[in-house]
């Protein structure tokens, strides 16, 4: 025990190292590092908490980051490359879009012998769906959570994709959605287990693909676990953005309705409140207003590509592309997604 | 047969150490949390390791009815058991695929018969969500 402990914290004592060089050297100072320490969860990076003092230079005074480090194995498909997630943040940051602002890109094979990752700020606050959820501390937050939601993502719609060309787009000659089912059903058959009740929605999906009105910056993840909240006035910020991509802002919509992430009511489940709540505010932020049916589209849209990822995720593991217990639990939620997916199937 | 303690067993005895003595040893938040997730896993362990054939056969049995194929004595070796289960949700998918359950009262038995199956994943899975998911009302449509 007492050899692990001492490794561990020659870990720690040469990351800390790597970053004072790296950040001494974009800061224009000899900076150090007061803290430094991991934080817990983040299926695809490890995160840490640094905090920082600059005494001179522009950058002078203390700064609360995170580092991001990229993990071992080739991203998931749909996945940004850091350069591009960094271009991605440094977009929306200049929209005034609630995000970490984005310090550093610390890229591979670095001379500060840090590994390849972000560095940006670390906005205070709660993610936690359970605690944002329960917690009386956040009963203010809470009254007005779904509408702060609804109108960040307006706003995150309503950035100019001109700047973001390194996004993905649907191919030409295809709609948004039918680009993405393509790519979803490739990623199933690559994976190549039998799955009827995701048949069943690939069937239903590709059978009623809706007209593509307008294509806009999508989150791709936007949902209860990647918001910071902050007791007092709620939607700090808007976090990982790996899987933005540039698609049908109905994506998005019906990502947030899924019942997993309990940002709205469920049959079963309260979230912060009626999907309609959303909607609302949604459109009043100058969002664009679904139809019944392109709300339900978008919704099994959302289950069906949480489904793919579940699978994809084990997959990493299973590939060996990515040796990790939690990865390969994450496999076994896909029965969920699959029942939630038949629950709507049903009705047809 | 093997002698005791069987592999049921043996897994809430690793759960056990690891619930009882590791977890609260340790400080690292991210090993806790995979120490959590490593405890889930063997939690659903406990419950897949009983009566996993049992399992297989009858969802063979039901995916031979409803594809319509002989129903043969599923095989005794548990692999090819697995391996017989396997290839018929297969061809469930191919004959999805192809249409064949886009309508009509084919589509209903597949319904229920997909659900019946996810069920059994979910009574393994994750049991505290589907007794919700069970106790949810009907839908409205």
């Amino acid at each position: 025990m007492g050899d692990r402990r001492s490794s561990e914290s020659a870990r720690v004592d040469g990351l800390r190292t790597g970053l004072e060089r790296f950040i001494g050297c974009r800061a224009d100072s000899a900076v150090s590092i007061i803290a430094l320490s991991p934080l817990p969860g983040g299926t695809m990076r490890h995160a840490w908490a640094v905090d920082l003092d600059v005494p001179s230079g522009p950058l002078a005074g203390s700064h609360r980051l995170i580092y991001l480090q990229d993990r071992g194995g080739a991203p998931l498909g749909s996945r940004l490359s850091r350069e591009d997630e960094f271009r991605v943040l440094s977009v929306m940051h200049g929209a005034g879009v609630r995000v970490p602002k984005p310090y550093w890109r610390v890229p591979p094979g670095d001379a500060s012998g840090v590994a390849p990752g972000l560095i940006v700020e670390r906005v205070e606050g709660e993610t936690l769906a359970r605690r944002l959820m329960q917690d009386p501390a956040f009963e203010r937050a809470r009254a007005h959570l779904l509408e702060q939601i609804g109108e960040e993502l307006a706003r995150i719609h309503a950035v100019p994709t001109d700047a973001l060309g390194c996004l993905s787009r649907p191919a030409a000659g295809k709609t948004p959605a039918e680009a993405q089912l393509a790519d979803l059903e490739s990623t199933l058959r690559q994976i190549g287990e039998p799955h009827p009740a995701l048949e069943l929605a690939l069937r239903w999906l590709g059978g009623r693909v809706p007209p593509s009105e307008r294509t806009v910056v999508v989150h791709g993840d936007y949902r209860l676990g990647n918001f910071v909240v902050d007791p007092g006035h709620g939607l700090s910020a808007v976090l990982d953005w790996e899987l933005s991509h540039l698609g049908d802002p109905g994506e998005d919509l019906g990502w947030v309705c899924m019942r997993f992430w309990r940002c709205v009511d469920s049959p079963g489940a309260r979230g912060l409140g009626p999907r309609q709540r959303f909607f609302d505010a949604y459109a009043g932020a100058g969002g664009q207003r679904l139809d019944p049916d392109g709300a339900l589209y978008w919704e099994v849209f959302g289950n069906f590509r949480w489904a793919i990822v579940t699978l994809g995720q084990a997959y990493r593991h299973l590939s060996g592309a990515e040796r990790s217990l939690e990865l390969a639990s994450i496999g076994r939620h896909c029965a969920e997604v699959e029942w939630e997916l038949l629950r709507f199937l049903r009705r047809f | 047969m093997q002698d005791r303690p069987t592999a049921l067993e043996l897994l809430q005895a690793m759960r056990d150490l690891l619930e009882r003595e590791i977890l609260p040893s340790l400080t690292d938040p991210r090993l806790k949390y995979q120490t959590l997730i490593a405890i889930n896993v063997l939690r659903m362990l406990e419950r897949e390791v009983p009566d996993e054939e049992g399992r297989l056969r009858a969802e063979l049995g039901a995916l031979q009815e409803l594809l319509g194929l002989s129903r043969e004595e599923p095989p005794v070796d548990p692999a090819l058991l697995r391996r017989c289960v396997l290839e018929a949700n297969l061809e469930l998918c191919e004959r999805i695929r192809q249409g064949l359950a886009d309508a009509g009262p084919w589509r209903q038995r597949v319904l229920a018969h997909v659900r019946s199956a996810v069920e059994e994943k979910l009574r393994i899975n994750n049991p505290s969500r589907l007794e919700a998911f069970l106790a949810e009302p009907p839908d409205e449509e």
